[in-house]
């Protein structure tokens, strides 16, 4: 029981997961909270839905709807967050907000609010495991899930546009000074989180369906999850995420289904009261 | 000059209310009245914002939680217990000084995106708890037959009615604020805004003062819940929602944060654009989503700071023109 | 017996002693200079005074009164009020606003009483607000009292620090690096105006500063301090003889 709860955790875990990495990215790049994160997602699966309505294969709009994301994502980075001097937490916040509130009610206008079925990605017949049961698609959404993250941290870390992303990120003052042009890497660091919204969009479609609400619940969860793996982390995000989704599923199981959502919640609160540097955040006494 | 100051300030101020008195006497019907009726019921709530986050810079996206404090109290003690608004009204204001405690402990060590993700979560537990707690609270159904309010006898029937009533209620709660902004309380909070620290080491017990600014917060908003709960006679979680919350917080930056008429600015934006818009269609929130947007980009200090800007230059313009300089904020 | 005394004290970040067995005394009415190199320590034994940081060993005592467990709030309030090396006023307040909020800990409004004693917080408002104007009037800024203290040129907001400092009344002003960036006109007005306050308000005055000019100018003790700890005490021409703190400073450390 406890074990199955468990795999049933973690599909749920790894979409958590996306969020948390897509949110952290941002977290750390420009010091910005994106409520407008889970809308991205959802526009996804609408852009992948309406490519694949259009008539193209399934995998062509795969294929295409993250390069959609990542362009719309470059675009706001452009436009709008640009425009406001990043450093102005409240006013980033809110306009991360309002971007959420006309993203969402753009996508009410143009595809209704009602929900509408995507293609599953992965069979659907239960593979038995002893006793338990698993279904592919938790499988296969916790290696999606893992290959992208396991790709990000190698593009953070090898490659040299992502180490001067990092540089920029914990120094921009300091990345500037070095030579490295910050605004280009945070244009960037947008794209590749609005592109890995849409991975996430497209893995949840079939489980959620894809509706204009599809994200709304989830996105406040992924900050949950990026706080619990230490925020700002790719690595904690990931596993941030999965461990969220277990205890939802745990605590759903044992405590009550209808409290699934509080129990996350709550479980947030107590992180940031007793560690607020995350589950797996390092403790450092603050240098005035 | 101080006296010539005095009576310009009283001739605007009397000028103020003379519209806000004779304002619904004008409106050609009752639609747009509540319309107002829900525009104070908005200003009480910015300026429990505005005093949080604004004043004492605590950035709160959970304003809604203490909003349906004060509706929930009102509407559980007025099912269970029979009780009307007067009775109602302090016990919404007492649970809202323990919700506000409640979420100022925790707040206390967080700053930034850490405190904003504890405000949300905060209000995402009261609307679910609300919403599933069906046994107790009627859960997504909410509780309808709430009272209207009585006054010495005399009920508030009339949106009318309602309009003075709620405004009045209002007023008071804008001059509070001022009045506790130019104080020394005021100056703590302030203070605590700019740089937490300093303010430590300068005397002020910045763990007492967040505390108060969060209960204060919540106070207001509790009343706002309180005054919205009678005069809609139906609460439901629905009303209480992240989104609400976002809402309550925009009001108050577009207003201005950090300014003493902020919130009515932003209160009235807020409840009349939306409505206003209502001939778009289903393109109207995208339409007002986008003027916001449009006022945090440009105005990112707010309307009434900008209306002071332009004020100001017209009085330059017009040197015979009121020299009072009102509002000076704390911005 | 001393005002201030700091007992071996010591602290260490994560296995680094930052401050280690230091000791200093510094009786009422003098004016003393805590220097060394950078990253000597000096603005970690400021912030152990003032509470921010916990001692990990030792104490210190204030007016005969241990400090151990008390709030940093409550120790300004003892007496002991401190400048900053980088300026830390309340940028968006006026200056006015600033020095007033400094008096905080002497008086005593709060949410109910300014409504229900209304005459009684006017008055001890008014009260104040000339006391401040007085001050910044006393440091010569009394017409920049409107101006936001973030907009001051920068030397205003060196001495708007003090101003706000003085409002709390303190026995002990604590200096951190006062004439940083300071050209040497400046520094001579800083230089009397601390031996102006420090007359005209009873002061003890404790200063941590690089400029060497400054401190043997206006100091009457001098404590050295190197890697965490003191390495030499005395009056200045004391010092300045001192074999260790001319190593310290021309030797191995990068001082100024």
């Amino acid at each position: 029981m406890f074990i199955q709860q468990l795999l049933n955790g973690l599909t749920m875990g790894s979409i958590y997961a996306l969020l948390a990495v897509g949110v952290s990215m941002i977290y750390k790049a420009m010091g910005m909270m994106n409520f407008a994160h889970g809308d991205t997602i959802m526009l996804s699966a609408f852009f992948c839905l309406t490519i694949y309505s259009a008539g193209l294969p399934l995998w062509a709009a795969i294929l295409i709807a993250p390069f959609i994301s990542a362009a719309l994502g470059l675009c706001l980075e452009r436009f709008v967050y640009r425009k406001l001097e990043y450093g102005s937490f409240s006013n980033l916040l809110i306009a991360t907000v309002g971007v959420s509130f006309i993203m969402k009610n753009s996508a009410v206008g143009i595809w209704g609010a009602q929900k509408h079925n995507f293609p599953a990605l992965f069979s659907m017949k239960p593979i038995h495991i002893g006793s338990f049961t698993i279904l592919p698609q938790c499988i296969g959404m916790l290696a999606i899930a893992a290959f992208f993250v396991g790709v990000l941290q190698l593009f953070f870390y090898k490659t040299k546009i992502g180490k001067c992303m990092r540089a920029a990120a914990s120094n921009a003052e300091g990345a500037t000074m070095m030579g490295i042009n910050v605004s280009f890497t945070r244009f960037l660091t947008f794209g590749i989180s609005a592109a890995f919204a849409a991975v996430a969009g497209i893995l949840m479609s079939p489980i959620f369906y894809v509706s204009t609400t599809m994200a709304t619940n989830v996105a406040t969860k992924g900050f949950a999850a990026a706080i619990l793996g230490g925020f700002g982390s790719i690595t904690g995000g990931f596993v941030g995420g999965l461990i969220l989704g277990i205890i939802e599923a745990i605590g759903g199981a044992y405590i009550a289904t209808a409290y699934k959502d509080v129990i996350s919640f709550v479980v947030l609160i107590l992180v940031l009261y007793f560690c607020p540097n995350g589950l797996l955040g390092k403790k450092t006494e603050q240098k005035m | 000059m101080k006296t010539n100051m005095k009576s310009g300030a009283l001739l605007k101020w009397a000028v103020v209310a003379a519209v806000v008195i004779l304002l619904p006497l004008v409106l050609p019907n009752s639609y747009f009245i509540r319309v107002l009726d829900l525009v104070g019921v908005y200003i009480l709530l910015s300026t429990g914002s505005n005093i949080l986050t604004g004043f004492a810079g605590q950035l709160s996206m959970g304003q809604a939680a203490f909003y349906g404090v004060g509706a929930y109290t009102t509407g559980l003690i007025g099912m269970y217990l029979g009780w009307g608004f007067w009775q109602t009204l302090p016990c919404a204001i007492l649970v809202a000084c323990i919700f506000g405690l409640v979420l100022a402990i925790p707040a206390l060590r967080l700053k930034g995106g850490y405190l904003t993700l504890l405000t949300i979560g905060f209000g995402e537990i009261f609307r679910l708890v609300m919403n599933n707690w069906v046994s107790f609270t009627r859960g997504p159904s909410g509780i309808t037959g709430i009272k209207t309010v009585s006054i010495l006898g005399f009920e508030l029937a009339t949106k009318t009615q309602w309009y003075y009533f709620i405004f009045a209620i209002a007023t008071l709660g804008l001059i509070y604020q001022r009045i506790l902004m130019q104080s020394r309380v005021g100056r703590a909070f302030i203070a605590i805004r700019e740089d937490d620290q300093a303010a430590e080491l300068t005397g002020i017990d910045i763990t007492r003062y967040k505390i108060m600014a969060f209960i204060t917060s919540a106070v207001y908003s509790a009343v706002a819940g309180v005054l919205y709960a009678h005069l809609t006679g139906y609460i439901s979680p629905d009303s209480f929602t992240a989104n609400e919350s976002n809402f309550i917080l925009w009001a108050a930056i577009i207003g201005g944060l950090g300014t003493y008429l902020g919130p009515v600015v932003g209160g009235f934006v807020m409840v009349v654009f939306p409505e206003a818009l209502r001939a778009l269609g289903s393109l109207r929130l995208v339409i007002f989503g986008v003027i916001l947007m449009l006022v945090i980009i440009y105005y990112p200090k707010g309307m009434v700071p900008f209306f002071q800007q332009v004020c100001a230059r017209i009085r330059t313009g017009f040197p015979n023109g009121p020299s009072k300089q009102e509002q000076k904020g704390g911005d | 017996m001393a005002l201030l005394k700091l007992d071996h004290i010591s602290k260490t970040f994560g296995g680094l002693n930052a401050v280690s067995d230091f000791s200093m005394e510094i009786q009422q009415g003098q004016v003393c200079a805590l220097i060394g190199p950078n990253g000597a320590g000096k603005t970690t034994v400021f912030n152990m005074i003032t509470g921010v940081y916990q001692l990990s060993g030792g104490s210190i005592s204030f007016d005969g009164k241990d400090l151990k467990g008390v709030a940093p709030h409550d120790i300004v309030k003892l007496g002991i009020a401190r400048t900053y090396q980088n300026i830390r006023l309340f940028k968006k307040a006026t200056a006015l606003e600033n020095v007033m909020t400094g008096f905080h800990c002497r008086t005593k409004a709060n949410m109910f009483s300014i409504v229900f004693q209304r005459k009684k917080t006017l008055e001890e408002d008014a009260r104040i607000r000339a006391e401040s104007e007085r001050i910044l009037d006393y440091l010569g800024m009394l017409d920049k009292k409107d101006e936001q203290a973030g907009s001051l040129p920068y030397g205003h907001q060196r001495l708007l620090e003090i101003a706000r400092a003085l409002a709390t009344q303190p026995k002990l002003l604590l200096l951190d690096e006062p004439a940083a960036g300071m050209n040497s006109d400046e520094k001579k007005e800083l230089i009397a105006i601390i031996q102006k306050i420090r007359k005209d308000f009873d002061l003890t005055v404790l200063l941590v500063e690089h400029d060497m000019e400054l401190v043997m100018n206006i100091s009457e003790f001098i404590t050295v301090l190197n890697y965490g700890a003191r390495i030499a005490h005395g009056t200045p021409s004391e010092v300045q003889k001192n074999e260790l703190v001319i190593e310290a400073y021309l030797g191995k450390g990068k001082g100024k």
